[in-house]
């Protein structure tokens, strides 16, 4: 199969406004930080600090310059890869958003994935005999998982599984008892088996276990609602009663001829769904002490580490929009009526 | 006929649950895991001014002098207490022999010396606490000067502080440059992230790169007493239901943490209570204070202000809004010191409508104040709502207090910036010894009439100052023990006299372990012993 030409006309549109977009964000970004009260040397000296401590700091960390020329700075350094160090601990940003991203993906990705089995389970079974008991639980889950408060449920589910009946940890990533996988990628699941180390891989998937269900639980009835609707209209359609005259038996049609065209739906859906998992991850790092980038933004914002929620940003930014665009080229490789 | 119900489901839950309890792993007897709220961002000693890091910094290193639970000065690195000369202005400090860093270089005058100039010269948060140091001298290969500029009493119970720990110059590198125009402008040292070289108990072997884990060591060389365990893992995590759902279940053997829910505290407290858990708390240290606004109508009226020290339950705000955890103070100095005299007024509704009407309010004139609180820190908000509706059944045609939650960083940020007529904070000290309570309330460098406009009284948000409440304060600094007690107590009925601050409650710091983990308590700066725990 090869690559349609208005697709790769649409593919080079999109990269060529990525880097726009990125300016767009993180000029925003760095308007808002500065318009938002709260000082980062407050934060990081905290209030007795004498003046002349203060005033070195700011001047150290280039607080004292006019607006422009710390937005020049910024987009300078942004331009040549330069993330910038942060004003909390010192270390590089790209050193931070390096360790921690590898622990939102991975908690992402379990989280989408979950997700997409439970909700298209669901959505499965209602779609396939609606307007049963199946497809009113189904609904039912739908909404309320869709409408679930993500502190809340994450919350809940920890005080059940962790502390009442001590399943499963509370929180981290690792057990602090054992020396965690962290080579040669970032990811610990990965690791451990690339080692073939059980004890690792076993720990690993106790701790991811929780937050990946949360996250899962909550993105699953988006997941069961796109899948029924367009399972149910598929099912309806000219193509599909054709079938049936042919006498094919139902569990063939939906597999061979309605489940594949209202699963491209959901694709687009889980390339959307990527932007908000940064969202929801937010919360359910900080509920389950997860060490992902989403954690080390909430603390940077409560510092005002300036350096640290300018480059994760950013970078979150580059990925939801790398994302989206390879789901767009997959959707429109995959389904040959989609036109751009 | 009725349908069979299937046993697979629970079962599959069950087995699931069994699976994922026997995955758990198990740990050594002499291994314990502690558990603190956050993660721990920087650990050199120089910059440190949280208490989380000042914890670990504690246990990893030693200070010249420690506190004693009745707050007598105890030599830990130094040999004997500090030699002061007739005037007051000489310090000399004599090291104990034969003490090693983690790297085994021997402890000397030379890096005790490099260690306090770098505390005083490099920028921190804490350096003020050493600006009246002149000059340090090396007078010998375990003896250092210190020559202050002015007499200092409190300077004795200063050098207990945990941030003047020694750290020797080898352990510092230049800090990473990452290439950007702000690091290459810096030429600072910084401590490699895991490479904390102290003289104690424990040692850091490794630290998560987000400063949430750290695994310590126990110190073979350790010239004290050694400690008890031969590891420590700290963990962070994030939120109080985390913390107390790792002790519950087993995840951390010692919980280490004031900032938990109360809640979360009192069903420690209960479990502690039955014998199933174990619990200590250090001597109450932090305060927390209400500021007024003393520059700016309506609190620059003294009788507006002590209208409100009048009217403030703290008694019913401490059972409501703490759960007697915090216990009411009347006194900007916790009991633990002899200078704590409950001088400020109790409830007084009467009193306090009478001030009022005095100053020109109630029979339809209500007061408006406006309260702000730090609406990240649970208990303030519950404070601040339990005063308001008080205020409103008792005092309502008086006063009418509007309530206004802000996070606590811009708290912190717009408070010398007279941004709130009455707000609500806590304040811990850096070291203990009264002083440290009163001179970053209403320490004042520059005034215009009784407004000051620059220093400590700035900073906490009460522009206040008082010629005789300044030197009250300058004249405590060099006086013996039993009239420094009397002069403090006076700088205290000043202060309550002009009402810039309201105490409300005094807090301690909290500790819970396992029943199998003995050892838990708090020496007398307030630090837990770390050293001392075991199974």
């Amino acid at each position: 199969m090869v690559l349609r030409r208005d697709l790769l006309r649409y593919v080079a549109a999109r990269l060529a406004l990525a880097p726009v977009m990125l300016w767009i964000i993180a000029s925003l970004v760095f308007l808002l930080l500065r318009v938002a009260p709260g000082d980062p040397v407050d934060a990081l000296l905290g209030l007795r600090a004498t003046p002349a401590a203060r005033e070195a700091l700011r001047v150290q960390l280039g607080l004292n310059q006019p607006l422009a020329v710390q937005y020049v700075t910024y987009l300078r350094d942004l331009i040549g890869g330069h993330l910038g160090t942060s004003l909390a601990s010192q270390e590089a940003v790209g050193q931070i958003i390096k360790a921690s991203l590898p622990a939102t993906i991975e908690l992402g990705c379990m989280g989408l994935l979950l997700g997409a089995v439970l909700g298209l389970a669901v959505g499965f079974s209602g779609a396939a005999k609606p307007e049963g008991s199946v497809d009113l639980a189904g609904r039912l889950f739908g909404i309320g998982s869709y409408a679930l408060p993500p502190f809340w449920a994450a919350m809940v589910l920890q005080l059940c599984f962790a502390v009442w009946l001590h399943w499963l940890p509370v929180g981290g990533r690792f057990p602090a008892t054992l020396s965690p996988p962290e080579q040669p990628t970032g990811f610990y699941l990965i690791n451990a088996l690339l080692a073939g180390d059980g004890t690792a891989l076993l720990a690993s998937l106790r701790h991811l276990a929780l937050p990946a269900f949360t996250l899962g639980l909550l993105l699953s009835g988006i997941f069961e609602k796109v899948l029924r609707l367009n399972l149910r209209r598929a099912l309806r359609s000219d193509y599909v009663e054709a079938a049936r005259s042919r006498g094919l038996r139902e569990w063939r049609i939906i597999r061979r001829h309605a489940l594949p065209n209202a699963l491209l739906p959901v694709l687009t859906l889980g390339g959307i769904t990527v932007a908000s998992l940064i969202g929801g991850a937010l919360l359910i790092e900080v509920t389950f002490s997860w060490p992902g980038v989403a954690l080390r933004l909430q603390q940077a914002i409560s510092q005002r580490d300036y350096p640290v929620v300018q480059g994760v940003v950013v970078v979150v930014a580059a990925l939801v929009v790398a994302v989206t665009v390879a789901v767009d080229v997959v959707v429109a490789w995959i389904d040959p009526r989609v036109r751009f | 006929m009725a349908k069979r119900e299937q046993p697979w489901p629970l079962l599959l839950a069950v087995l699931l649950g069994v699976g994922a309890t026997a995955c758990a792993p198990t740990r050594a007897p002499d291994h314990l895991v502690v558990g603190v709220k956050g993660a721990i961002s920087a650990l050199d000693p120089a910059k440190a001014y949280q208490t989380r890091p000042l914890q670990l910094i504690r246990v990893l290193g030693d200070p010249l002098y420690a506190l004693s639970e009745t707050g007598e000065l105890i030599p830990r690195l130094a040999a004997a207490p500090p030699q002061v000369s007739a005037d007051g202005l000489r310090v000399t400090v004599t090291l104990r022999d034969g003490v090693r860093f983690h790297d085994d270089s021997p402890l000397d005058a030379e890096a005790m010396a490099f260690s306090l100039q770098r505390f005083r010269d490099g920028g921190g948060s804490l350096s003020y606490l050493l600006d009246d140091v002149e000059s340090i001298t090396v007078t010998g290969p375990l003896e250092l000067e210190l020559e202050l500029r002015k007499p200092y009493t409190p300077f004795r119970n200063l050098l207990s502080f945990a941030g003047l720990t020694p750290v020797p110059a080898s352990a510092y590198e230049p800090c990473p440059v990452d290439g950007s125009a702000e690091t290459e402008a810096a030429n600072e040292l910084c401590l490699p992230a895991d490479g904390f070289v102290g003289t104690g108990p424990y040692r850091l072997v490794s630290r998560s790169a987000d400063g949430t884990q750290h695994r310590l060591e126990r110190f073979d060389g350790y010239w004290g007493e050694p400690a008890r365990s031969a590891r420590l893992d700290l963990v962070s995590l994030e939120n109080s239901t985390a913390l107390f759902g790792a002790l519950k279940n087993g995840e951390v053997d010692v919980l280490l943490s004031s900032s938990l829910e109360a809640e979360h505290q009192l069903e420690l407290e209960k479990e502690a209570a039955a014998g199933r858990l174990a619990t200590a708390s250090s001597p109450p240290q932090t305060i927390e204070v209400l500021a007024l606004a003393t520059d700016r109508p309506p609190l620059d009226q003294v009788m507006v202000r002590q209208a409100l020290a009048h009217a403030l339950p703290r008694s019913l705000l401490s059972e409501r809004a703490s759960k007697g955890l915090n216990t009411p103070l009347r006194s900007l100095i916790p009991d633990l010191f002899p200078a704590a005299q409950p001088t400020w007024p109790g409830l007084d509704i009467e009193q306090a409508r009478q001030l009022l009407t005095t100053a020109g309010y109630c029979q339809g004139n209500p007061l408006a104040v406006k309260f702000t609180y730090r609406a990240n820190v649970p208990t303030d908000g519950l404070l601040a709502l339990t005063w308001q509706e008080f205020l409103a059944e008792k005092l309502g045609d008086c006063l009418a207090m509007e309530i206004d939650g802000l996070e606590s960083t811009t708290v912190y940020d717009q408070l010398d910036k007279g941004a709130f007529t009455m707000v609500m904070y806590n304040w811990a000290p850096d070291f203990l010894d009264p002083e440290n309570y009163l001179r970053p309330m209403i320490g004042c460098d520059e005034h215009k009439g009784s407004v000051c406009t620059k220093g400590d009284a700035v900073y906490g948000g009460v522009f206040w100052f008082d010629h005789e409440a300044d030197r009250l304060l300058a004249d405590q600094q060099n006086q013996p023990p039993d009239q420094r007690q009397e002069t403090l107590m006076a700088l205290q009925e000043r202060i309550a006299a002009g009402v810039p601050y309201i105490p409300i409650w005094q807090g301690r710091n909290r500790a819970w372990s396992q029943a199998s983990v003995t050892g838990l308590g708090y020496d007398g700066s307030g630090w837990l012993r770390l050293e001392a725990l075991g199974r």
